[in-house]
């Protein structure tokens, strides 16, 4: 190869950078998070959270909006707002108006997943208030830009767990899985400062109802393994009134605080004709505070406790169980262990919608006080 | 021509570098989208269907060993002019060559789709077909050793992407897989026969066979090779089946690209971005191979200078990527190649194995009988 070739090539690639749009990390508005609405006139209402990098201002973030009749045409739309080019690669949230979620989030998310340019690994949520009032907090409050709190809040809340960490990846597996249907967190105001509020529950990609926020453990102990997760509880202080050593107070409840070492669930499908299924929920548990002293050295006390505790998971669980049957939407699974039971292995979501509220559900706690701290 | 071409002993290499051609030639752009084309037909129960097609592929394999063994040191050019005489053979081997042409214009206009599609929508295809095209033809331009060395490179380079998978791997269920054994017979051969297109490729084996030391230790790494792919592919699929739902799969075009996706470091948020990049690697032996194997071919049949032969197929290829842009025409070319190689891959060998044997034996009476007079 000769030096006349060699020169050939370097000037080649020196032009041939031309070919790409260029894209200086100045003149780019780097979204960050996605807030979606629809106005009374049927339109999307964009509210995007950007990052921009330039020198003369002070401020890293800005909120800018646009009004289309499609994601894309909004983007556009709200381009006109700002001397910069809107980029979509690093949108890490995507947050739903309550109304926009009603409707059905499908639509949103189906030009999210076919433009390769958007990571699968966004988080989605629903915010009580229209999503555009939550964008545009004013950041004194929270001392951060508004979108990554809001992604760090959903996160760290999730770390470790599945829920309520939903990404644009998990949420579109579990709408297109026979037999199951997704969870969103909803995100409320409260003194103008933002936090989980509850668990949206959805059926197929319409928002149905909430559960509060409380449950969220429970949720996650169905989802999968759990690990160093608080758990309160209150019980009623009768059936260890006898075994109190002070004087009997007045008190009608013992409060608990258990730190789960190792939390496990396991469903089965006991009887596929009459529908019989049973969950299993299992808890290693360390004892950390209590609101009356009992002797937890004793036995059957501890029995007692473990019993009582296992009692009032279950009424739990019940009661969520049926607020999810009355909503008709199975985040739990269930659909999944009936459909591979089936013989084709094909469930279509109308059959599920029919069997679902007539199914029973065994719930099985077991709870294991491994540790109760210093005894008294 | 010669049935059995002289190749010089500097030039040949060692059996074992036959799995590299082998497996260089198969992992490519088909794997990509394979996924999705096989759980179209056999859904849940498409990692048989991957089973079946590596039975398929040993057998082929084995039956390509014993033709060749039938002759000292003969490619598949050489033994279609000796069956077949000079003419028909010619079309044949030109039927060869023009498949290989194909298969590389399949390739090269998939992975610039892809390109466009994850990275630069506006990105001339002219100029990323040329630039990849450009290394290859570099390389080709270097002899046989080159074309061998790379595709040795190249098939062990990007194997650390399958590092990456680990997160697409705690993100599976497993239930995705049950009930098993839910496809039909049929619908399982179908599954195994969409696979055509991701595992041509060790028809390389027909054409490189005279480069080869030792031939009676040919066949084990060309069985190697396979399997590897075969592997592969099947991690691939597993996998995919585990992560998307069913209905989201049958949707994904690129559904291997896409288990990357959800793989992201705070240092790198974007590592799709580099796998598509990377691939690069993974293509690179496809074009390596194929454009030596066209331009040898050339110079077998029709005694045409490797040289020339490569610049002008060079210069085709660009001008057909230049121009073919819309998707349906690429899925068209790559349907096409994939209907063609099923037969002249997979059932042509077996085709060839009896005509060989005829002759042979019909030849060793021929000349017993003169013997005996």
């Amino acid at each position: 190869m000769n030096y006349r070739m060699i020169l050939v090539f370097i000037l080649s690639s020196l032009f041939l950078t031309s070919c790409l749009s260029s894209q200086e990390i100045e003149r780019l508005g780097v979204i960050n998070t996605r807030g979606i609405d629809i106005t009374d006139q049927g339109e999307i209402e964009l509210s995007l959270v950007i990052f921009q990098f330039e020198a003369q201002s002070q401020n890293f973030t800005k909120v800018v909006s646009g009004k289309g009749s499609t994601i894309k045409g909004a983007v556009v739309n709200a381009g006109l707002e700002t001397n910069f080019i809107l980029a979509p690669g690093k949108i890490q949230l995507d947050l739903f108006g309550k109304e926009t979620a009603e409707k059905g989030i499908l639509p949103y998310l189906d030009t999210a997943k076919r433009d390769a340019n958007i990571p699968d690994t966004m988080l989605l949520a629903v915010s009580n208030t229209p999503a555009k009032d939550m964008i545009n907090i004013q950041e004194q409050n929270i001392s951060m830009n508004i979108g990554q709190f809001l992604h760090d809040l959903i996160q760290e809340n999730g770390t470790g767990q599945k829920f309520p960490n939903v990404s644009l990846q998990d949420f579109i597996t579990t709408f297109y899985d026979d037999g199951q249907d997704p969870l969103l967190p909803i995100i409320d105001l409260q003194d103008n400062k933002p936090f989980i509020a509850g668990i949206g529950v959805f059926k197929e990609d319409k928002l149905v109802g909430e559960l509060p926020n409380g449950d969220l453990l429970y949720i996650n102990l169905m989802e999968g393994n759990i690990k160093d997760r608080w758990l309160e509880i209150s019980l009623s202080m009768e059936p260890f009134k006898e075994f109190l050593k002070n004087e009997p107070k007045d008190e009608e409840e013992l409060h608990l605080a258990f730190n789960i070492i190792k939390g496990d669930s396991k469903s089965k499908l006991k009887e596929k004709k009459s529908l019989k299924y049973e969950t299993e929920v299992m808890m290693d548990v360390n004892l950390f505070e209590i609101s009356a002293e009992i002797p937890l050295d004793n036995e059957e006390v501890r029995k007692k406790l473990e019993e009582e505790v296992n009692k009032k998971i279950q009424s739990d669980y019940e009661r969520i169980f049926s607020t999810l049957q009355e909503l008709n939407a199975d985040p739990f699974d269930y659909g999944v262990l009936y459909r591979i039971k089936k013989k084709d292995g094909k469930l279509t979501t109308e059959e599920w919608s029919e069997i679902y509220p007539d199914i029973k559900v065994d719930f099985k706690i077991k709870t294991n006080i491994i540790r109760h701290g210093i005894t008294n | 021509m010669d049935i059995s071409p002289k190749i010089r002993n500097n030039l040949k290499v060692r059996p074992l570098y036959i799995l590299f051609m082998i497996f260089g030639l198969q992992v490519g752009v088909g794997i990509m989208g394979a996924p999705r084309f096989i759980f179209m037909e056999s859904m849940q129960d498409s990692w048989i269907s991957i089973l079946i097609a590596w039975a398929a592929m040993v057998i082929v394999i084995y039956v390509m060993f014993q033709i060749l063994k039938q002759y000292p040191n003969a490619d598949i050019f050489g033994i279609q002019v000796d069956l077949f005489g000079k003419w028909v053979g010619s079309i044949l081997g030109t039927i060869y060559i023009l498949f290989f042409l194909a298969s590389l214009l399949s390739v090269l206009l998939t992975y610039v789709n892809v390109i466009q599609l994850f990275l630069y929508p506006t990105f001339p295809p002219i100029i990323i077909g040329s630039s990849v095209l450009l290394l290859a033809h570099y390389c080709v331009i270097g002899g046989v050793r080159s074309v061998v060395g790379a595709a040795f490179l190249f098939s062990v380079l990007p194997l650390w992407l399958l590092f990456l998978l680990y997160d697409p791997i705690t993100r599976m269920d497993w239930y995705h897989f049950l009930p098993v054994f839910q496809s039909s017979i049929p619908e399982l051969l179908k599954g195994a026969k969409s696979t055509t297109y991701t595992l041509t490729g060790f028809e390389i084996l027909f054409v490189f066979y005279p480069f080869l030391t030792k031939k009676n230790k040919v066949l084990k790494p060309a069985l190697f090779g396979v399997t590897a792919t075969t592997i592969l592919l099947l991690i691939f699929m597993i996998i995919s089946i585990g992560y998307f739902s069913p209905d989201e799969l049958k949707k994904d075009d690129w559904a291997t690209l896409t288990l990357f996706k959800s793989v992201s470091y705070p240092f790198i948020e974007r590592l799709d971005y580099i796998v598509v990049v990377g691939w690069m690697m993974v293509i690179l032996p496809n074009l390596v191979i194929l454009l030596w194997a066209s331009s040898y071919g050339l110079k077998r049949l029709y005694r045409i200078k490797q040289k020339s032969s490569l610049h002008v197929t060079f210069v085709v290829l660009i001008v057909l990527v230049g121009f073919i842009k819309e998707n349906h025409i690429i899925y068209k070319i790559t349907d096409y190649v994939s209907q063609v190689s099923f037969w002249l891959i997979f059932v042509y060998p077996l085709i060839l194995l009896p005509i060989v044997l005829i002759k042979k034996k019909w030849l060793s009476k021929k000349k017993k009988g003169s013997d005996a007079k």
